[in-house]
């Protein structure tokens, strides 16, 4: 069916009804005469023929703008700086030389019972490692000082002796951890690796409820990172393998235990079961030469002899091959052969 | 126990076929009379070919190592039909002397596959020393277990699977009779006279008078 002459036709409606639509326009005295009022009075939408608006009176006061002072600098730079930063007394204890025990905690966040069982914890693994472990204890909340940079202080204090791991440890934050080698560490272990000891570190204390526990566990696993790149230092490519362990996260660190638990079961019963199997196949081995070198005998009875037959006279079965469609169960019932031939 | 000629059952120790008359006189007449010599393994009908023969000498040679009281042969040629298939076998094991075989084995513990070339069948028999052991019924699993080769036209095959489901079958035989020998016993004992039961009565009696004298 032809569509295009209806098409015209509408669209030719449409333009004629377009051009008779136009819009009504004011006369200029009709629309003085609505703004003094004197035509026809209040009517609905009246206001939107006025330039101004109709309730706002011209001698009604206006208020004064308010006398604010403008901010003075001091202001605007103790807006700049965070809220609860290190206090400015401990800064010379942190950041001012090389500590000399390997918790430093100046402003006693942890109670003397913790610190004593940190630093402990902290000798025992300078004790069994050849990099020392220093711990810098910060509040969950507060930052370190702008003015200090902590690969300048890396290099000022720990350019020399041990090699070192700093940390920059925040109570119940552990996620804001930070993490700085000495200069002879960082040069053999790589960026990402530094961050993967970091994150296993960290994964494992935010596992943790308590603060103190948090610690605890970032300690154990750092001291463990710690150890496998000293190995890694020694050189040892199945140790640098083992350093590049993917980052932990909590279904691998769970899988991982069940391995451990798994490997020390085997450990444990390994050989016991490996030589019960062995005993078993043995045994199994055993057997079966046995029975292939078995001998089967038969109790001898003395029988009649028949059909005058003087050794044998055990007639058995007679089947025949001589076509498929004779099965060897059509042929279980032994006949002789004249009823064969019936 | 059959009859190998009519296959009637026959009793124990019948000296002829009580149906037929069937005795070894008979059979004698049909394949002689004299003891003739043979080897445990005689192709005749030529269904072995040369390069199958160790596998079933291999694979008579191990039921005769396991079964040291007992020896399979095997024999195969033409025999005219199915019942002188049976009578063949009855007549070889007893005229036969199967010169392989040791002398400490008689043809009382011989088993004979015989296959006729001819008819297309087979059928086993077996000496006096298997008849508490052997059933017409195992013989037919036997030679059912090797019916699929023969009918393939595989005779190596189907000796070789027929003497395995055998040594299978006596093995267990074998086992159930060092645990239960009077069962196997009961199965050939001498069949009882028929004034064997008044005479005991008599003689026991007499027993008894003889006791009371004294």
């Amino acid at each position: 069916m032809n569509r295009w002459p209806f098409l015209i036709f509408a669209a030719l409606t449409t333009v004629a009804f377009a051009q008779e639509a136009t819009l009504p326009e004011w006369d200029e005295s009709d629309r003085a005469a609505v703004r003094k009022g004197e035509k026809g009075g209040f009517f609905p939408g009246s206001f939107l023929l006025t330039d101004e608006r109709p309730w706002v009176q011209a001698d009604e006061p206006q208020p004064e703008p308010l006398a604010v002072p403008a901010p003075t600098p001091d202001e605007i730079a103790g807006d700049l700086q965070p809220e609860n930063q290190v206090p400015e007394s401990c800064w010379a204890t942190y950041f001012a030389q090389r500590p000399d025990g390997f918790l430093v905690d100046p402003q006693k966040l942890l109670k003397p019972e913790q610190q004593a069982a940190r630093l402990q914890f902290l000798k025992d693994h300078a004790g069994d490692s050849t990099i020392d472990f220093y711990l810098y204890v910060f509040d969950g909340s507060q930052s370190i000082p702008g003015e200090v940079r902590a690969e300048e202080l890396i290099e000022r204090c720990f350019q020399s002796g041990r090699p070192a791991a700093v940390v920059f440890y925040f109570l119940g934050s552990p996620e804001r951890t930070e993490l700085r080698l000495s200069p002879a560490i960082a040069d053999v272990v790589s960026p990402l690796e530094q961050r993967r000891s970091l994150q296993s570190s960290v994964t494992l204390a935010t596992e943790k409820s308590g603060k103190i526990e948090q610690l605890e566990a970032f300690c154990q696993q750092m001291s463990i990172r710690l150890y496998w790149v000293e190995r890694l230092m020694k050189g040892d490519p199945e140790n640098i393998a083992a350093v590049a362990t993917p980052i932990h996260d909590t279904a691998k660190t769970q899988s991982s235990e069940r391995k451990e638990k798994l490997f020390a079961l085997a450990r444990q019963w390994g050989p016991q079961a490996a030589a019960a199997a062995g005993a078993l196949l043995l045994l199994v081995s055993l057997r079966l030469l046995w029975k292939a070198k078995r001998k089967y005998r038969f109790p001898e009875f003395e029988v009649e002899p028949r059909l005058g037959g003087e050794h044998a006279a055990g007639i058995g079965a007679v089947i025949s091959f001589a076509s498929a469609a004779l099965p060897p169960g059509g042929q279980r019932e032994q006949k002789p052969e004249y009823l064969h031939r019936a | 126990m059959k009859c190998p000629r009519c296959v009637q059952k026959i009793h124990r120790a019948a000296d002829g076929c009580p149906h037929c008359g069937f005795s070894l006189a008979n059979v004698k007449v049909l394949f002689g009379g004299a003891e003739v010599r043979a080897r445990s393994l005689t192709d005749a009908g030529g269904l072995i070919r040369l390069d199958d023969r160790p596998k079933v000498e291999k694979a008579m040679a191990r039921f005769n190592r396991r079964f040291p009281q007992l020896f399979v042969a095997v024999h195969t040629g033409s025999f005219r039909g199915v019942a002188n298939l049976r009578q063949f076998g009855f007549w070889l094991l007893n005229q036969g002397a199967f010169e392989d075989v040791p002398l400490v084995n008689p043809n009382e513990g011989g088993i004979l596959l015989t296959i006729d070339a001819e008819s297309k069948s087979a059928g086993i028999t077996f000496g006096y020393r298997l008849d508490a052991f052997l059933t017409e019924e195992d013989t037919f699993l036997c030679l059912s277990r090797a019916h699929a080769y023969w009918l393939e036209g595989r005779y190596t095959d189907g000796i070789v699977r027929a003497i395995a489901q055998l040594e299978k079958i006596l093995i267990k035989r074998s086992r159930q009779a060092w645990w239960n020998p009077k069962k196997f016993a009961r199965r050939v004992a001498k069949p009882a006279q028929p004034d064997a039961g008044p005479r005991k009565m008599r003689e026991g009696h007499r027993e008894l008078r003889k006791e009371a004298k004294r």
